[in-house]
């Protein structure tokens, strides 16, 4: 990274001046004061990523599992997202001739690189506590196939339920994985597609709302009790809101899911003029006008988060994936998003690896959407940690489960469209920071004050997240580029660049 | 809402054809409005992969600009036909159809929806929408593809600056990059160079290419063929000796004859035939080609010579593909490759648009005029620049009169090209025209490190200049014949053209054995037809 650029102004300002701004407590636009009066989330349920099974494990260069870990702990998630295929277990098949689906029956095979690598992902996740969305991409069959005949009914299919029941019962029972919190029933539902394209195309909310109570009670009658069904995992805000709608307005499907889940791939200008966040609250909102239990124990989540311009369709990457103004963008986007109540965002994804795209004429390629490479067929540009990695991994370790989020009372984007910020008091107050973003060309000057309690180490890490002042460590990964002997619980004073994520805390990260 | 569209007879199109989009006011849809009262529009186009009208700004400007909400999906582009006809037959069609109008099926299709109710006419006065109305005026054969004096759809213009190019791109890239290093080989010997610096050829120049990359395989590359053809286009060889590209062309009296037998057809079968069984230019493969076959020989540099439409879009995604391989050689690894026979060009002609966009005969007046006035707005000067830089203000800001683009909404990748951003109003003007007069200022266009619009707007305008000279031999069918609809031509075109490609393969590749097996494959379907239309020609 280039370096050279000064950035900071950094100064404790005097007690005396300290003690007005206690007294004020509101703070300004240019003064910002994160206080009790402005806590957004009470229990944060963390930042994490899609860590999905990788499709092709022979695909994978030498060495690069044991990298992928060395990653995955620097970004040390709280929450991941672990799909998979059926189809890759399901063996001797036999529908017995008749039109009886409840009579099916059909044998596993999980002794297979893809189960083994499905399960070092959850093991490494119950080693580390983070809490796993598993589930299906889809039912089982070949998208022009249709071999088990699942199309039509999709995942309300009686065997869909088993075949969810069965694996998960394998996994929690057999191989005593412990993460698991939700199952995914299906990916993108609402995304229907084309017959011989999309295994989906039949799909509609009320068919997946009867897959959702077949599997509740399939999981249910397995003692599988405590593992949620994710309500919706939906894209667009469109789709979202039909199915969170359809979800909050029926009882018995309340019941039955353990969250509200959805994708956001939002536009750039979204982004960048601050209206995800408000979009975001306006269907929060209105759910919850439906059902009070919407961020309680119902917990809004975004299992799947990105950019959408960018997006090559045809290859599923995106095209600023390299770019800084990714982790920008994703971080202003984590920003709004908690800043609207949404408990947890989990980054799509985590290593080109993982997903291919497969073509007509038998070819796969990688999805480009990581945070970098370990395909052997990669360049060494594409292996390369990616800028959005160190941005992400900043707000993984600042936004920790059981966190307080603070607005600071000022992100109004019709007031302020450029400058956003959060405050964060860790669980059981064990440090406080603040995550903001400056998007406007030019540096702004700024005043940070946690006005709470927390375990004060009297200093300030000083993180700074842009294309000149990025600050990596020898071993490749985000460090602070400067420690203040000043506390958060005083206020720091800052120039922020311009294009800048700032990240202060009052440990290190 | 449940139709009953068929089984109703020509009486009832007669009724619809006199009406006008005031006068008839028709409503059996019902409007569906979004939360925010804004006209729910159900659009679908071939183009449209990966678009789906929900997510963009862009496309959001204009809802909120037209009080509509655009809901979008695509057809798959490889059973495009099969995607609309399960559609109209499912009752599933939305509010607009995006159909491949080509010749045989014009009657077939077009003209049985309209006597079906199934697609309704546009207003017979487009002054409201003077872009629109002006786009129409300048379509070819626009009289022909109205019924009773009135059109049923918005025939898609491919480009709204040059009208006059009723020919396609349907041409040959060669490795010149190898003809070159063969050249090197032979220095100073009778017969070389081959290469010729503007990549103009005679036949007989051609000719002498193709037996120089057969005989030297070795050292240029690790082709397997020397030529390769879409499937669709085989033998391309022939075009230098044919009169129309599908089922029917016109003898000297003016009575149609079928285009499969006619003199100068076989004269080029013949030698497409020869290319395939005694020299062995063409891959064994090519019998059995799919679609895209041939470009996946000739980008992993199996073929020297390859055959296709290259559209821009089309050329630009082969050099995309071939660059991380050829880098700077791109320019001569996809040249774009002239040849004249008798000292002009034998070029298919192509009407100046490209499918058409039809509308649902059910949908309301209402809904038609906000998609009339969509369309529009989107090939007026501020539609085209919103579908072009974006959003002015937040893409773009006008200083001096001058587009200047701000980095935030146009950032480059790694290799300084514009990152690509799904523009809604872009994909909405697909509707209409293709825009491929946007190319010469298009951000994407212009910004791209294999300079691909730099070799193809050369080409444009060497063809344009050529076409101005008259050096350019048009291989089409009459329109007369061609936008014909007759009962027995409707049913019977489309498998006539599939049995008479079928026999074509089969002779070239051999498993018809001579001329006259060949010539007796042409069932009694083609005289019975070709005698309604010489009737109706007036034979």
């Amino acid at each position: 990274m280039k370096k050279g650029r000064k950035f900071l102004t950094l100064s404790m300002l005097t007690p005396c001046i300290i003690g007005v701004a206690s007294c004020s407590k509101k703070g300004s636009l240019e003064e910002l004061v994160f206080n009790k009066d402005n806590v957004v989330i009470e229990h944060f349920d963390g930042l994490g990523v899609e860590w999905g099974t990788y499709e092709a494990p022979d695909k994978l260069s030498s060495g690069s599992w044991e990298r992928s870990l060395r990653i995955m702990d620097r970004l040390n998630p709280q929450v991941a997202r672990v799909m998979l295929n059926y189809d890759w277990f399901i063996t001797n098949a036999d529908d017995h001739g008749d039109y009886d689906k409840d009579n099916d029956t059909w044998d596993y095979n999980f002794s297979n690189k893809l189960m083994d690598n499905t399960i070092d992902i959850l093991r490494y996740c119950d080693e580390h506590q983070i809490d796993v969305a598993f589930g299906c991409w889809n039912v089982p069959g070949h998208v022009e196939i249709d071999e088990y005949d699942m199309f039509t009914e999709v995942t309300s299919d009686i065997r869909w339920a088993k075949m969810t029941a069965d694996i998960l019962e394998y996994l929690v029972k057999v191989q005593g994985i412990r993460s698991i919190k939700y199952f995914v029933n299906s990916n993108e539902p609402n995304y229907t597609g084309l017959p011989g394209k999309s295994k989906n195309y039949n799909n509609t909310f009320a068919i997946w709302s009867k897959g959702v109570k077949n599997v509740r009670a399939a999981l249910d009658a397995r003692g599988l009790n405590k593992i949620g069904i994710v309500g919706g995992d939906t894209t667009n805000f469109e789709g979202t809101d039909e199915y969170f709608s359809g979800i909050s307005q029926n009882a018995e499907l309340r019941q039955a899911v353990g969250d509200y889940g959805f994708h956001v791939y939002a536009p750039n200008r979204m982004i960048d003029l601050g209206t995800l966040g408000p979009t975001i609250k306006g269907m929060y909102d209105k759910i919850k006008g439906y059902d009070g239990e919407l961020g309680v124990s119902r917990r809004p989540h975004i299992w799947e988060a990105g950019l959408l311009d960018g997006k090559d369709p045809v290859a599923d990457s995106n095209g600023y994936i390299m770019n800084f103004s990714y982790g920008l963008r994703m971080a202003d986007y984590t920003i709004q998003s908690a800043l609207a109540g949404v408990t947890s965002v989990v980054y799509w994804d985590f290593d080109d690896a993982m997903h291919f795209m497969y073509h007509d004429d038998g070819t796969m390629t990688s999805k480009g959407w990581g945070m970098f490479s370990s395909l052997g067929t990669d360049s060494a540009v594409k292996q390369k940690i990616r800028p959005w990695f160190h941005s992400s991994t900043l707000l993984t370790n600042l936004m920790r489960r059981g966190s307080k989020i603070i607005d600071s009372g000022f992100n109004d984007p019709s007031v302020e469209k450029n400058f956003r910020s959060l405050g964060v008091i860790g669980p059981d107050n064990s440090y406080a920071g603040v995550a903001a973003v400056n998007r406007g060309a030019k540096p702004v000057h700024r005043t940070f004050t946690i006005d709470q309690e927390f375990n004060d180490s009297g200093k300030t890490y000083v993180y700074l997240y842009n294309q000149d002042d990025l600050e990596l460590g020898q071993d490749g990964f985000v460090k602070y580029n400067e420690v203040i002997d000043a506390s958060l619980r005083k206020t720091i004073e800052i120039d922020v660049p311009g294009d800048t994520l700032l990240v202060l805390s009052s440990k290190e990260l | 809402m449940k139709k009953t569209k068929f089984g109703l007879g020509l009486c009832t199109a007669a009724l619809v054809a006199v009406c006008t989009l005031a006068g008839c006011g028709k409503k059996s849809g019902e409007d569906e409005y979004d939360d925010s009262g804004r006209l729910i529009l159900n659009l679908k186009n071939v183009y449209w992969e990966g678009y789906n009208g929900l997510e963009d700004n862009y496309t959001e400007i204009l809802n909120n600009k037209f009080g509509i909400s655009v809901q979008a999906s695509n057809y798959s582009y490889d059973d495009w036909d099969g995607d609309v006809y399960t559609a109209i037959n499912g009752d599933n069609i939305g509010d607009v159809i995006h159909f491949d109008l080509r010749d045989y099926n014009f009657g077939a299709a077009y003209e049985t929806w309209v006597d079906q109710m199934i697609v309704k006419q546009i207003p017979d006065d487009l002054s409201r929408w003077p872009n629109l109305e002006n786009m129409i005026s300048h379509i070819s054969n626009i009289d022909k593809l109205k019924i009773d004096g009135h059109l049923y759809g918005i025939p898609v213009m491919r480009d709204l600056v040059n009208y006059d190019k009723t020919y396609s791109d349907m041409i040959y890239v060669y490795r010149r990059d190898w003809l070159e290093q063969i050249d090197a080989n032979h220095v100073g010997q009778p017969g070389y160079p081959l290469t010729h610096d503007n990549d103009e050829y005679t036949f007989e120049e051609f000719q002498k290419i193709m037996d120089a990359f057969a005989a030297e395989p070795q050292g240029v590359g690790t082709k397997q063929c020397v030529l390769v053809d879409e499937y669709w286009g085989f033998p391309s060889v022939a075009n230098f000796y044919k009169d129309a590209p599908h089922c029917y062309t016109k003898d000297s009296s003016g009575r149609a004859i079928n285009a499969f037998t006619a003199p100068n057809y076989l004269q080029g079968l013949e030698y497409g035939r020869d290319l395939v069984i005694n020299k062995k230019y063409y891959s064994q493969d090519q019998f059995n080609f799919a679609a895209n076959t041939a470009t996946g020989y000739y980008k992993s540099d199996q073929a020297a010579i390859y055959y296709d439409n290259f559209s821009f879009e089309n050329y630009k995604k082969l050099r995309v593909e071939m660059y991380p391989k050829v880098l700077d050689k791109i320019d001569k690894a996809t040249a774009i490759m002239k040849v004249k026979r008798d000292d002009k060009y034998s070029i298919e002609g192509m009407e100046n648009w490209f499918s058409m966009t039809l509308f649902n005969y059910d949908i309301s007046d209402t809904k038609m005029e906000k998609i009339l006035s969509l369309m529009d707005y989107l090939l007026s000067e501020e539609g085209t620049r919103l579908a072009i830089y974006g959003e002015q203000g937040y893409d773009y800001d006008i200083v001096d009169g001058q587009i200047v683009l701000s980095s935030r909404g146009w950032e480059k990748d790694q290799y300084g090209e514009y990152i690509k951003k799904i523009n809604g109003a872009k994909m909405l003007r697909k509707m209409v025209c293709l825009g491929n007069e946007t190319a010469s200022y298009d951000p994407y266009t212009l910004c791209d490190r294999t300079h691909t619009y730099e070799t193809w707007s050369k080409f444009q305008n060497d063809m344009k200049a050529a076409n101005e000279a008259h050096k350019i031999r048009y291989v089409e069918e009459p329109s007369d014949i061609m936008w014909m609809s007759a009962p027995m031509k409707n049913e019977e075109t489309k498998s006539m053209l599939d049995d008479a490609n079928t026999y074509v393969l089969k002779y070239c590749f051999d498993s018809i054995k001579t001329q006259p097996e060949y010539l007796a494959k042409f069932s009694s379907v083609w005289g019975d037809v070709l005698a309604e239309i010489n009737q109706r020609l007036g034979f």
